[in-house]
């Protein structure tokens, strides 16, 4: 039996939009509404979606860098969502991010020795020799030079920045690793790159990931299992092959429909949904989906549809499937 | 046997950019052809001079620090690098438009989306503001935007993003261009939202005929828009081909790596490795001595890092700049 590194129930993550003459709240951007899954050791859970759908947002909740709105977070069978900063910070040594922005996540003025080393230094990891050693190891690892230490991040591209960006994340030792669009700013023959450290990686240390990501050909390539979110909901959870053979959500559906494909000779039909996001302020009444979904019926306007599992692992909530 | 008119052709296009670290040769030697009513794909990765070849058909290389230094450009036989700035004005965004990959920043967020149409359109075309009205509205409802009367009068932050993708394109429509450059427009929207734009575009490049240079680094966007391709890396072309042709039997190592490097959607999981291109895109100022992909080349011998090979007709249509190009 594979067990549950962390998993979130009905997570909630809403902003406050203040306004008027005392601030006060007038409205919330649900960006995570009721979210649940759940990751196992050692594998790679997807959160697929375009932007604004949440993802990055349930990534961070999750790892509280950002305070839940409602819900749990289990880690390790342990309730932490009412954790203090000051008790959490013992169990992120277990859990780190690394960033989409190879350019915005490094600090310009640090060397990257020192950038690779402050997770260590906060907490008070070995002393400063074994630290460095680490440092040393860490971007052997990661394919930097030791050499580079002293180097600053400009003076690195953009494939380069990534892996100094594995390196602070992993030379701590964590357990689980939030990778929130990790690739999506790189070269196309880079990307392939760091996806082969990252899954090198994995295999070699048993890393858990939350792979936050918008471009499926990568997510196939990468996760064991995906959730699919639109407007701060999931609306499809299952394993990689499952989905992207069985999509049943139609939300799914045209997402999957939507990828181009790098061969001019597959024809495929093509779901083209119309219209735009709504906003997540004032998100559709019923399901979330209806105002774009080929589908919708009366019900949808009035009812949440329920999350249901149609097959072991496969989990939809589509108002079609309750229908029957 | 190609007896479709040509309509734009480049021959040894080089645009330099002289900064104060060095020289920069970010289009150095490009050849391309382009014919009328062709859609054509020009791939490739950052650095690679397709964006200042698009800049380079239009002339508007900001100099300084850009200079086109060499080649012809022309346009229906005549070369465009010899047309004066009043000529010039007179084909950019009538006969060749362009749109681009930020839609936000290249609309004027203080004119109303209709002003600025209308402004495109009476720019080029001797008609009154009733007029324009009328034919900046009939674009709006070509590409797709519900309700133009109303989205006449609003401004460019209270549209999406791919609202304003689509009011560029009605813009850049507007004139009926022979030639639309499309640069990036579809990298910075959501896939759902950018199926949409490119089947707008593959609609009207069908009802309206016109020519279109897609410029991108994703090589999906291509195989579904483009009949022919050519791949640029470090300011040259290594291979043009039909699309078809490109992606079944790709001659250039780099072509070949690209693809091979590029997770398939269609391919189940696997943890084995992608086949990656190893080691980054050359420094502008540091270009590497013969091939310029050399370092990165897994058949890369003696000759490739002396001497830079010629582009050369493989097979008809297909076109190699490499000593040893892969088998087909």
């Amino acid at each position: 039996m594979e067990t549950r590194l962390v998993e979130v129930q009905k997570l909630k993550k809403w902003f406050p939009i203040k306004g008027g003459v005392f601030s006060t709240t007038v409205a919330s951007v649900k960006a995570v509404d009721e979210v649940s899954f759940f990751i196992n050791q050692g594998e790679t859970l997807s959160l697929v979606g375009e932007s604004g759908s949440g993802k990055t947002t349930a990534g961070r909740t999750m790892l509280k860098l950002l305070q839940p709105t409602g819900g749990k977070i289990i880690y390790k069978g342990k309730d932490i969502t009412s954790l203090t900063p000051n008790q959490m910070r013992p169990l992120r040594r277990n859990m780190q991010i690394m960033f989409q922005d190879p350019y915005g996540s490094l600090n310009p003025r640090m060397p990257v020795g020192d950038i690779i080393q402050e997770p260590l230094d906060v907490h008070s990891v070995g002393t400063r020799k074994e630290r460095k050693q680490a440092v040393a190891t860490m971007m052997e690892t990661v394919g930097l030079r030791p050499e580079y230490e002293k180097r600053y991040p400009h003076e690195f591209s953009g494939g380069q920045r990534q892996r100094i960006g594995v390196a602070r994340a992993l030379v701590i030792n964590p357990e689980l690793l939030v990778l929130d669009e990790p690739i999506s700013a790189l070269d196309v023959s880079i990307q392939s790159q760091i996806i082969n450290l990252l899954q090198e990686l994995q295999q070699r240390l048993n890393l858990t990931y939350l792979f936050i990501a918008h471009d499926l050909a990568v997510v196939r390539h990468m996760s064991d299992r995906i959730a699919v979110m639109y407007l701060g909901k999931i609306v499809e959870t299952a394993e990689n092959d499952e989905l992207f053979d069985h999509p049943l959500h139609p939300y799914t559906q045209a997402l999957l429909s939507a990828v181009p494909v790098p061969d001019p000779e597959v024809k495929r039909e093509r779901i083209i949904l119309q219209g735009d996001v709504p906003s997540p302020v004032n998100p559709p009444s019923g399901c979330h989906f209806r105002t774009r979904c080929p589908y919708a019926m009366p019900i949808c306007k009035e009812q949440e549809p329920l999350v249901i599992e149609v097959a072991p692992g496969h989990t939809v909530s589509c108002h079609l499937l309750t229908k029957k | 046997m190609d007896n479709r008119e040509v309509l734009v052709d480049i021959k040894n296009l080089r645009t330099f950019f002289y900064t104060e670290d060095g020289v920069v040769p970010a289009v150095d030697g490009i050849d391309l052809t382009i014919h009328r009513g062709e859609v054509l794909g020009l791939v490739g990765e950052s650095g690679c001079g397709k964006s200042v070849t698009a800049l380079s058909i239009l002339r508007l290389i900001p100099n300084p620090p850009g200079k086109i230094i060499g080649g012809e450009i022309f346009f229906h036989g005549e070369d465009l690098l010899k047309k004066n700035e009043e000529a010039m004005r007179m084909i950019r965004g009538d006969k060749i438009s362009m749109i681009f990959q930020e839609p936000m920043t290249s609309l004027n967020p203080v004119y109303t989306i209709g002003n600025q149409i209308s402004e495109a359109i009476t720019l080029h075309q001797k008609i009154d503001d009733a007029e324009a009205k009328k034919r900046t509205i009939e674009m709006l409802h070509l590409v797709g935007i519900p309700e133009p009367e109303r989205r006449f009068n609003q401004y460019p932050h209270e549209m999406s993003g791919g609202m304003r993708q689509r009011v560029m394109i009605a813009m850049a429509l507007s004139s009926n261009p022979e030639l639309l450059i499309s640069d990036e427009a579809t990298t910075a929207l959501d896939v759902t939202i950018q199926a949409q734009i490119l089947d707008l575009m593959r609609g009207l490049q069908k009802k309206l005929g016109m020519a279109i240079l897609i410029i991108t680094h994703n090589l999906a966007v291509v195989a579904e828009m483009a009949e022919t391709i050519a791949i640029a890396y470090a300011g040259k072309i290594v291979e043009s081909a039909t699309a078809k042709e490109i992606f079944k039997s790709p001659r250039h190592p780099y072509t070949y790596g690209l693809l091979q490097s590029i997770p398939k959607f269609t391919e189940r999981k696997t943890n084995e490795p992608l086949p990656a291109i190893e080691g980054m895109v050359p420094s502008p100022y540091h270009m590497p001595k013969g091939c310029r992909f050399n370092p990165r080349c897994p058949f890369a011998t003696e000759k490739c890092r002396e001497e830079e090979p010629e582009i050369l007709e493989l097979t008809p249509g297909h076109l190699v700049r490499c000593f040893h190009p892969i088998e087909s």
